[in-house]
């Protein structure tokens, strides 16, 4: 009764490349619904300028804000409204913002902390010539790097 | 005499050793099913621990009735949580698999929902998973249709054999789509690679090797750089429907996308351990790894390819989707 033949089954070809048709159209119909998403992170053009927070060291060296923990400013530091200060240039994406601030204001102050710049670094995405790189100082913090507390 | 398959129930189909489409054709798919309801169940777990706090943190401003309501309700995150494993312990067992899997993409896009009112964008590491366990039951609906009652469910073989394309091609569809909308929403413009270099400049590097550095370096400096990563994030995403034709293109394409992965991680700091997970677990030979021998697998050409009702589920998904679209979140950060 068994039997061979002499090449694979079309049946999951066609399984697969139905299934593939029905998500991509329902996807691009709904946007993004779980489990159904178009997946366009980062599909618009680029902006002409891209932004960061950043804690700089007292060597200069760049961090990401998380790299510290035990932030003490002088003043409550509301990174959204120091950006918006900062001019046109300095537009982050959002969520990154968001748990920059977490970073900062979550956790206790430490009292032994190394002092740390908050800088915004706001580059020109387009090569040529011109200003390509502008730093706003946000504010001069003293904080713990992360894992030495 | 009646044929078995590899569990040795009855399929009542005759067999054939060439089943080309897959690695794991021959083999038993135990691993494959039970690895993707873990995957689901990991990301679903990684989802709700961050819901948990985030609904309890100032930072994270709860908008929208799902979001406001389900914060209202002690250890609700947990709960759906809960929901969402017994959905894919039933898929693991393959006990109810089609029904555990919908309670889990149910529970799942509610816990999406909830995570999208907190966070302001949804996770698309989430959906990852999401999308391959909603091609799976859909592949499994499918065997259920062409084998209607008990023979069905005497054919796991077929079902998950049927699940694994299923799941293959929502996977695909993911990665075709994410093409589609990089040359939809900006078009040629987005091959020129400002937005890869924006997202450079945007983050310090995962890791301080010089090769990196001067990896990210060329492409910060020299557009030619820039339009060529462009190009190769549009050419693999695009090609990724080549998942779909063989275990042999499967795993060479898998490769592609998890290079693209590493790049991406590498140069942009953005870990998307979700899909490199899953094209891991479905395009690599892990049959033949192990080294198990191939069983017969059933005979399937004297099934139709389509029966209606498939037809019908299909456009069914797409018309309700088309009905969802004022639920689904559509800006772009």
């Amino acid at each position: 009764m068994a039997r061979t033949r002499a090449r694979g089954s079309s049946l999951p070809l066609v399984v697969g490349l139905a299934i593939f048709c029905a998500y991509f159209v329902a996807a691009r119909l709904v946007g993004n619904l779980y489990p159904l998403s178009t997946f366009e992170m980062y599909s618009r053009p680029a902006p002409e300028w891209a932004a960061r927070v950043f804690a700089r060291d007292a060597d200069g060296r760049l961090h990401r804000v998380d790299a510290f923990v035990g932030w003490r400013c002088p003043d409550p530091t509301d990174l959204r409204a120091a950006l918006a200060s900062c001019g046109a240039r300095h537009i982050a994406l959002d969520y990154v913002v968001r748990d920059d601030q977490v970073a900062i204001d979550d956790g206790d102050p430490s009292p032994a902390g190394e002092p740390v710049e908050l800088i915004s670094r706001a580059q020109r995405v387009a090569t040529g010539p011109g200003e390509r790189t502008h730093v706003c100082r946000i504010a001069t913090c003293t904080a713990t790097r992360r894992g030495s507390q | 005499m009646p044929n078995r398959d590899v569990h040795g129930h009855t399929t009542g189909l005759a067999v054939t050793n060439l089943g080309a489409a897959s690695f794991w054709d021959g083999h038993d798919r135990a691993a494959l099913r039970i690895g993707l309801a873990l995957i689901v169940g990991i990301e679903l777990a990684a989802e709700c621990s961050q819901i948990a706090w985030q609904s309890g943190d100032p930072h994270f401003g709860a908008t929208g009735t799902i979001a406001v309501r389900l914060a209202e309700i002690p250890g609700a995150a947990w709960i759906l949580l809960a929901l969402a494993l017994g959905g894919l312990v039933a898929l693991g067992l393959d006990r109810a698999a089609i029904l555990g899997g919908a309670l889990t993409l149910a529970v799942g896009a509610m816990i999406s929902a909830w995570q999208t009112a907190l966070v302001g964008s949804p996770s698309r590491n989430a959906f990852f998973p999401g999308a391959a366990l909603l091609g799976w039951i859909l592949g499994q609906a499918w065997a259920w249709w062409l084998l209607p009652g008990q023979r069905a469910l005497a054919s796991r073989p077929l079902r998950e054999r049927l699940g694994e394309a299923g799941a293959l091609g929502c996977i695909a569809a993911a990665y075709v789509g994410s093409c589609a909308s990089k040359l939809i929403v900006s078009g040629s413009e987005w091959a020129e690679g400002m937005q890869l270099r924006a997202l450079i400049l945007r983050q310090l590097p995962p890791v301080e090797w010089g090769w990196v550095a001067a990896w990210r370096a060329s492409i910060v400096d020299h557009d030619v750089a820039a339009a060529a990563a462009a190009v190769a994030t549009l050419a693999i995403e695009g090609g990724a429907w080549l998942l779909l034709v063989g275990p042999r293109l499967r795993l060479a394409w898998a490769g592609a996308l998890i290079s693209l992965h590493i790049a991406i991680l590498l140069l942009c700091t953005m870990p998307y351990l979700e899909p490199v997970a899953l094209l891991v677990l479905f395009a690599v030979p892990w049959p033949r790894i192990a080294g198990h021998p191939a069983r017969a697998t059933p005979d399937d050409s004297a099934l139709p390819r389509a029966p209606a009702m498939v037809a019908v589920v299909l456009v069914a998904l797409v018309l309700i989707a088309g009905l969802l679209a004022p639920l689904g979140w559509t800006d772009t950060p």
